[in-house]
């Protein structure tokens, strides 16, 4: 081959180097971008006989430096990424929510608890009781906005779970389109069609951002893609749609089905914003929400229940303070409005008789029977005498008697439980005593029917069950149960931040490895553009010197 | 390693977008003063807090409810104050109006006196608070205690008590019957002749102070020499000779026998008998027994042998200032339980506080110079961006 074809395939090849770094240039921004690379080799040599002369450059292919594990990985972690990332946007919003002080229902019981104690040192005060029942109010608010806040939260999750499986079937359409064209353009032949092989790594790297995703390349060029526990969304050039249907208990948060049948895959999908939407749904937004509404449900179940044991200011039995009866955080409202509704006193009080002689005492603890309860509370007086040979109370109340034992030496201050002690009796006396000091012998305590405007006792006791552990098994007052609520969010809050940085720190060495392999680097392409410009222009000189050559040969005819 | 030039660029840029995130929430530290902004930031602690701000509200409570009590105290302390005054006032009047020198019209003036202050002792007994409570009548605060000096106890025995701490409650209130009733004791003069009436008439000249009967005192006349014989708990103690008349100092007599100086008067027969015991009545109103005084002494009644006797009035006027004032001083203790409650809460509150603010409170010069590490890490990873991308190879081409 003569010279002059020579320093043509070099000028030739030189351009197509030129051609490819200029391309790598231009793509400097370009995302999903793979460095390409001319590969020079050498044209077939001519044998002229006795040996192999050569014959100039030839371009092999235009190589895509591409690692396909560093992508596998990038997609790998970039799922895991976007999946904390989005269990953290949401968790963040929760743990706001329930942290702030406006909102907190902490500070809603202790105000309810406060002014339940202000309504037991003032007892007759309509003011201090109008306090009290705005104050219940603003706890039921608060539960209520809280539950609504959380609905919110449900249901901005199920938009974006809309959106999300919209852009995976846009995506995974794409994904199938690309396969398509890929299958086309390297139809038989072995060259690989490098940017359209870019473009589609691309949409899987940001269908892998919605959803984890595994891939299966096909023979023919294809790439097959899969979600869930295996469920294909592309199979060569077809995609196969994911839809939004309701989930089968609650029909108002959304699930995800799959393909034309709409099987239901929610619970396989993992990773990616959907993965994380239906994490932070169950564990941090619902679980919130359920425990909420059992703390909602104990609170009015408990203050109910104390509070229907109580004696109103005009002297009628309490009702409920809060409603429904089976309340949850969304529906618990306050149930009165009439402060003097509000009952504060106790049914039955104890009298000493005037004749005594000793230093005993009895009060009314506890009033035991189950709501709701009639009026009068005693169907007779009861009364309680002590004789102190035998250190011994007779419970009596006209029909039936009973005996429990009380040294004033030694137990001052026990309770004793009068409905166990008459449970034999044709009426028991459901009333729990608190019995000390040290009575003479025959004084004479009457148990009687009581509605006494100035008693204060039923809010004592209401105001008791701020500080009672009542609630899980008897472990926890209703702040401790909120503490709960709020450290569960925080910890999960704070997992999601610490997994979101992990997960963000192995994608940013993945992409670190990866972009090392295929990222354009302008220093070494503007090395290039000199290195093949240099080339070019020595290969201009070949055809220059063959030129000459030729010339001279002329010239010597 | 090659690096490519974008990741050079992103790396640049998301680490001064960290250092500004970072530096974004230290200056919300510093401008909010609070070291944990959400929850999430430090789990346990905001749960500690949420424990130890519900421990600080209750205690402010507390607090409250102490102030309350005080203050409900103070005002029954005040007006049982004002009632021992004028029980006191009483008391002296009626010594004076006991006297001997009185006239008749002495006596109806200081009767009135009296009456007058009974009224106002009955006032204080219907004292109402500032919600219109009668602090004397029990639960049953809407009821007046005592609606005349002659009526009896209209309120009930029921305490209210505040809650002053865990577990401490204080009763604010007194039933009007544990402090204005008292024992009623009456020396009363009966005939206990075995066979008829007698015919000599005992006659009670006068009163000590220490007169209480303690079991029943027999005096009998017995002639074969005139015998006076006084027997108390099957003790005979004899005045012989005895003439009708005879004043007899019991307590001289025999010192173990209470404060009377007695006579038996008119015609003495042998067998004569009389008992003197004290009748005692569990509880009587203060407001009555001044009341029944009133009567006698404007009647001019109060000789040392009429009924009431001038000594039992002024015993059972002692008495019920003795319960009056014992009632103060339960008060007093109340009072002092409240303080000393008070203080135990100043000093939970004082260290719940130091312990919320090392959980809350950011600690500034920490904050500080981490704000300025940051603003200096900030402005470093700006430079070393600019200088990075100012460095290019087709700088030179």
């Amino acid at each position: 081959m003569s010279m002059l074809n020579i320093g043509t395939t070099a000028l030739t090849a030189t351009q197509s180097a030129l051609s490819t770094t200029s391309h790598n240039i231009s793509n400097i921004n370009t995302e999903g971008y793979n460095r390409q690379r001319a590969e020079f080799s050498t044209y077939p040599p001519d044998f002229n006989g006795t040996s192999y002369i050569g014959s100039g450059v030839q371009i092999g292919t235009v190589e895509r430096l591409f690692d396909g594990f560093l992508a596998t990985q990038i997609r790998t972690f970039t799922s895991q990424e976007s999946q904390s990332d989005t269990i953290l946007n949401f968790a963040h919003q929760v743990d706001d929510l329930l942290g702030s002080d406006e909102l907190s229902l902490s500070n809603g019981l202790e105000g309810f608890f406060n002014a339940v104690h202000e309504v037991a040192n003032d007892p007759t005060s309509i003011s201090t009781r109008q306090v009290l029942l705005t104050k219940a109010e603003v706890l039921a608010t608060r539960f209520n906005t809280l539950s609504q806040q959380l609905d919110g939260f449900t249901d901005q999750v199920n938009t974006n779970l809309q959106t999300n499986v919209t852009d995976v079937n846009n995506l995974t359409q794409g994904i199938a389109d690309m396969n398509q064209s890929i299958i086309e353009a390297s139809n038989g032949s072995n060259v690989p069609p490098n940017d359209l092989l870019d473009k589609r790594d691309k949409l899987i790297t940001d269908l892998s951002k919605l959803v984890s995703v595994t891939t299966v390349p096909d023979g023919n060029g294809s790439i097959g893609v899969f979600v869930g526990s295996g469920q294909a969304v592309v199979l060569g050039s077809t995609a196969i749609d994911l839809n939004i249907i309701p989930n089968a208990v609650d029909p108002t948060l959304n699930d995800i089905g799959y393909g034309p049948t709409n099987i239901n895959i929610t619970s396989q999908i993992s990773g990616g914003s959907l993965g994380g939407l239906l994490t932070v749904r169950s564990d941090i937004i619902l679980s919130s929400k359920s425990e909420l509404d059992a703390l909602a449900l104990s609170v009015a179940t408990q203050l109910n229940d104390q509070h229907r044991k109580g004696i109103t200011l005009t002297g009628a039995l309490g009702g409920n303070l809060f409603s429904p009866a089976a309340a949850d955080a969304g529906s618990i409202r306050l149930a009165i409005t009439d402060p003097r509704a509000l009952a504060v006193a106790f049914p039955v009080s104890s009298t000493e008789a005037t004749l005594n002689t000793g230093f005993g005492q009895i009060e009314i603890e506890s009033i035991d029977g189950v709501p709701p309860l009639t009026l009068p509370y005693l169907a007779a007086n009861v009364t309680l005498t002590f004789n102190s040979t035998t250190n011994q109370y007779t419970v009596a109340d006209g029909t039936d008697t009973a005996t429990f034992s009380y040294d004033p030496a030694s137990q001052s201050g026990l309770q004793v439980d009068l409905g166990a002690l008459t449970a034999a009796w044709t009426t028991p006396v459901e009333l729990t005593v608190k019995v000390s000091g040290s009575p003479a012998n025959t004084d004479v305590f009457t148990l009687g029917n009581s509605a006494a405007v100035g008693d204060n006792r039923n809010a004592l006791a209401l105001a008791e069950l701020q500080t009672s552990k009542i609630l899980n098994g008897g472990t926890q007052t209703f702040g401790d149960a909120y503490g709960v609520v709020v450290a569960n969010v925080a910890t999960r809050t704070n997992q999601a931040d610490i997994s979101q940085r992990t997960q963000q720190g192995l994608l940013d060495q993945t992409v670190l490895r990866y972009e090392s392999v295929s990222g354009v680097n302008l220093d070494e392409e503007a090395a290039n553009l000199i290195r093949f410009q240099q080339s070019y222009q020595a290969a201009a000189q070949i055809i220059t010197v063959a030129n000459t050559v030729f010339n001279s040969l002329l010239n010597a005819i | 390693m090659r690096i490519s030039t974008s990741h050079i660029f992103n790396q640049n840029l998301s680490a001064m977008l960290t250092q500004q995130t970072e530096m974004g929430r230290t200056q919300l530290q510093v401008s909010t003063g609070k070291k944990i902004l959400n929850p999430s930031d430090d789990p346990a602690g905001s749960v500690q807090i949420l424990n130890l701000q519900r421990e600080i509200s209750l205690t402010d409570q507390y607090q409250a409810n102490a102030d309350k009590a005080e203050n409900k105290l103070s005002i029954e302390e005040g007006s049982l104050k004002s009632a021992t005054a004028l029980v006191q006032r009483i008391r002296e009047l009626a010594i004076q109006g006991l006297n001997d020198s009185n006239t008749q019209n002495d006596r109806t003036t200081l009767a009135a006196e009296i009456s007058q202050l009974n009224e106002q002792l009955l006032t204080i007994a219907n004292t109402r608070d500032s919600n219109g409570d009668y602090i004397f009548s029990g639960f049953s605060s809407d009821i007046q205690p005592y609606s005349t000096v002659g009526a009896s106890y209209a309120g009930d025995s029921g305490q209210r008590n505040m809650q002053v701490g865990p577990g401490v409650l204080i009763a604010t209130n007194d039933a009007g019957n544990e402090i204005f009733e008292s024992q009623h004791v009456q020396t009363a003069v009966t005939d206990n002749n075995v066979g008829p009436p007698s015919s000599g008439v005992l006659n009670i000249i006068s009163t000590g102070s220490a007169h209480a009967i303690p079991s029943a005192i027999d005096i009998a006349f017995s002639t074969g020499p005139d015998t006076l014989t006084v027997t108390m708990g099957g003790t005979p103690y004899a005045v012989t000779p005895y003439v009708a008349g005879q004043p007899v100092s019991l307590k001289q007599l025999d010192p173990s026998l209470p404060d009377f100086t007695i006579s038996m008067d008119g015609t003495l027969a042998n067998g004569d008998s009389h008992q003197m015991n004290t009748q005692v009545t569990p509880s009587k109103s203060i407001f009555s027994t001044i009341n029944d005084f009133v009567t006698a002494l404007s009647s001019n009644a109060v000789s040392a042998n009429d009924s009431p006797n001038d000594g039992d009035f002024l015993t059972n006027i002692t008495a019920s200032l003795e319960t009056i004032v014992n009632a103060q001083s339960e008060i007093g203790s109340r009072l002092n339980a409240v303080d000393q409650q008070r203080d135990v809460s100043s000093g939970i509150s004082f260290a719940v506080e130091k312990t919320l603010s090392q959980l809350k409170d950011l600690d500034y010069a920490t904050a500080i110079s981490r704000l300025s590490l940051q603003t200096l890490g900030l402005q470093a990873a700006q430079q070393s961006f600019s200088r990075v991308q100012n460095l290019s190879l087709f700088n030179f081409l």
